[in-house]
């Protein structure tokens, strides 16, 4: 244990460095940032949650006064992307595949004329059956949402695991049937849980500036600014040295602005106009165009012995990708590998598979992929200890990494701080009093 | 169709050319560029716009622009600045009431016009007042221990207790903390 009073900064309570600068309104966030010839911008969202893009008529949109650029995905120099499978497109292209996605954007004199001008394109879609739930999404007869990539990346609505050509991210360790039998109780439940908006109070905003004909300058709400810049320098097809990607000061994250939003297309969109352009949300329009924390099904069986020593854990877990993959797969592989919770299990197995649906794109939100197997997990230990007639701390106390652990992938344990951060939070929960 | 509105923005007369479907918040953050009032929800429900007209906390965004002729607009722009500030903006600092910065000025704002007309509210009142404006960093425990620790140094200094003696009090009151511990420069 270390000495509280030997730490300047460990322990104490210190301003934000940029604390006084925020309370007298100081902070330039994106939304206050203004250069010369600055364009507004307007995006078109689909209103459809899955359809056929028949037409897009641009036309009327381009002949209003003060428009300067309208962009579809036949302006966008290089459309999909994604951070592991290109499969999102930038604009719409031949279908939309969820309620908010992005078909077309103007850049405008004002935000009105951009508004105004965005009302005047006409898309006509030919409306296409929807599935919106993961589990109803992996049945046979589900509307198929990604037709034209079956087969490599997706099977139906299933995500095709890249690294082995499975339908589902697998983790086998020990014999979950042999530890099964060894077990004196067995219980079993389901859980589901819900997408979340992370909707920081700053919506999604992105200023694109040309720097001459060769470069861009994008500063936009990006917390992932240089995992970023690759994708963007590849869509407006210039190289990474060209590129500069800035976040100034940003108005909340929470993991949803470490995916591309308004990015690409501000910077086709300025790309196309030649002059800086900025494109800023609504709160209506980053509900909709904007991801959601992936929601999760999960299916348990947890067996242990009458002490409360732990034996096996199966768990099956469906994650609700929308209609892109993005984050999932990460997302997914963190739920398979660490979503046991910090105990020894000798016995596991679990199967976990990304499916999409006509909904927003999962994204990154505070724990990413951690939140949802973790409440499943510890639901189970509650329950179990509620059947043991045990205190649900020391069934945890009893089952908890200690140094020289091995995690079910194999991973050594050191370092572990469990037991202690247990016992903090019993003591500050007044745990003996209430049990 | 294009008019004239004037009004006073931060004690000085203004006056700005608009349009009628313009909004209150338009005119402040595109046609007079203020900085510190945030354009987000842009429908009544985060406060992120909030600023005082005539005396009174309001959302700029739900306030057509044409009929703020002739009053009093205070943005936070008015209230201190970095070498005097207002004991509410000195409380968000030591209490770390702001985040990401975003819903702070907005929160000052709502606590200003508030204080100004109730200075001993209850923490009840407090909540209720500051029930318009939405963090989702920070929440809102510590916004309002700040707005506590402000009325105590308002407080302090009515009651002629020296500026440093007053944050000293305001600081242990709250959290236990010494002005030194807090880096607090006195002005």
């Amino acid at each position: 244990m270390y000495e509280k009073e030997t730490y300047d900064v460990i322990g104490k309570s210190r301003p934000r460095v940029d604390a006084v600068k925020q309370v007298t309104g100081q902070v330039q966030y994106l939304g206050d940032m203004h250069v010369k010839d600055m364009l507004y911008a307007k995006a078109v969202l689909s209103t459809e949650h899955h359809a056929r893009i028949l037409s897009i008529d641009t036309a009327e949109a381009e002949k209003l006064p003060g428009v300067h650029a309208v962009v579809t995905a036949k302006d966008v120099p290089h459309n999909l992307i994604g951070i592991t499978l290109d499969d999102t497109p930038v604009l719409a292209e031949g279908k939309v595949r969820y309620k908010g996605e992005m078909v077309a954007a103007v850049a405008a004199e004002t935000y009105d004329i951009a508004c105004r001008a965005a009302k005047l394109i006409k898309v006509v879609y030919e409306r296409l059956p929807a599935v919106f739930d993961p589990r109803e999404a992996m049945k046979a007869d589900a509307p198929v949402i990604h037709d034209e990539m079956q087969g490599k990346d997706y099977k139906g609505n299933i995500h095709v695991v890249p690294a082995t050509g499975e339908l589902c991210q697998k983790l086998r360790h020990g014999d979950v049937e042999e530890g099964f039998k060894q077990s004196d109780i067995i219980i079993e439940h389901k859980f589901a849980t819900c997408p979340q908006k992370p909707l920081p109070i700053e919506n999604f905003c992105t200023l694109a500036a040309p720097d001459g004909n060769d470069g861009m300058t994008i500063w936009s709400t990006q917390q992932c600014v240089f995992g970023n810049a690759g994708h963007l320098a590849k869509v407006i097809q210039m190289p990474l040295s060209k590129v500069r990607v800035i976040c100034p000061a940003m108005g909340g994250g929470f993991g949803e602005k470490n995916q591309l939003g308004t990015e690409p297309v501000t910077a086709v969109l300025a790309l196309k106009a030649r002059r800086p352009v900025k494109l800023e949300l609504t709160t209506e329009e980053s509900l909709q165009f904007t991801g959601t924390k992936h929601p999760m099904y999960f299916t348990y069986k947890l067996g242990a012995k009458k002490d409360g020593t732990l034996v096996a854990m199966k768990r099956e877990c469906i994650t609700g990708a929308g209609a892109y993959r993005s984050v999932a797969m990460l997302i997914t592989m963190k739920v398979t590998y660490w979503g046991a919770g910090p105990y020894n299990i000798p016995n596991q197995h679990a199967d976990c598979y990304v499916v999409a649906t006509n909904k927003q794109i999962g994204s990154a939100f505070r724990g990413f992929g951690m939140a949802q197997p973790t409440f499943a997990t510890e639901v189970m230990m509650d329950m179990l200890a509620e059947k043991l007639n045990m205190d649900p701390l020391e069934l945890r106390k009893k089952n908890i990494y200690r140094d020289g652990d091995h995690m079910a992938t194999g991973q050594a344990v050191r370092a572990a701080g469990i037991e202690l951060v247990l016992d903090a939070v019993a003591a500050m929960a007044g745990w003996e009093k209430t049990s | 169709m294009k008019l004239t509105i004037r009004f006073k923005l931060n004690g000085k007369a203004v006056s700005a050319a608009i349009t009628p479907e313009m909004t209150l918040l338009t005119v402040l953050k595109d046609v007079m560029l203020v900085n510190s009032v945030k354009r987000a929800c842009v429908s009544g429900e985060c406060g992120a716009c909030t600023v005082i007209v005539d005396g009174k906390a309001m959302n700029a965004c739900l306030i057509l622009a044409m009929t703020i002729e002739d009053k009093n607009v205070e943005t936070l722009e008015n209230l201190g600045a970095p070498d005097r500030l207002h004991p509410l903006q000195k409380a968000f600092v030591e209490m770390g009431a702001s985040q990401c910065g975003f819903c702070t000025p907005g929160f000052i704002m709502a606590a200003k016009a508030f204080l100004d007309e109730n200075p001993d509210p209850t923490e009840e009142q407090i909540r209720v007042a500051l029930s318009g404006n939405l963090c989702r960093c920070t929440g809102y425990v510590k916004p309002v221990k700040a707005v506590q620790q402000a009325i105590q140094e308002m407080k302090d200094i009515e009651s002629g207790l020296t500026p440093v003696q007053a944050i000293q009090g305001a600081a242990r009151i709250m959290q236990g903390h010494s002005a030194e511990e807090l880096n607090i420069q006195i002005h």
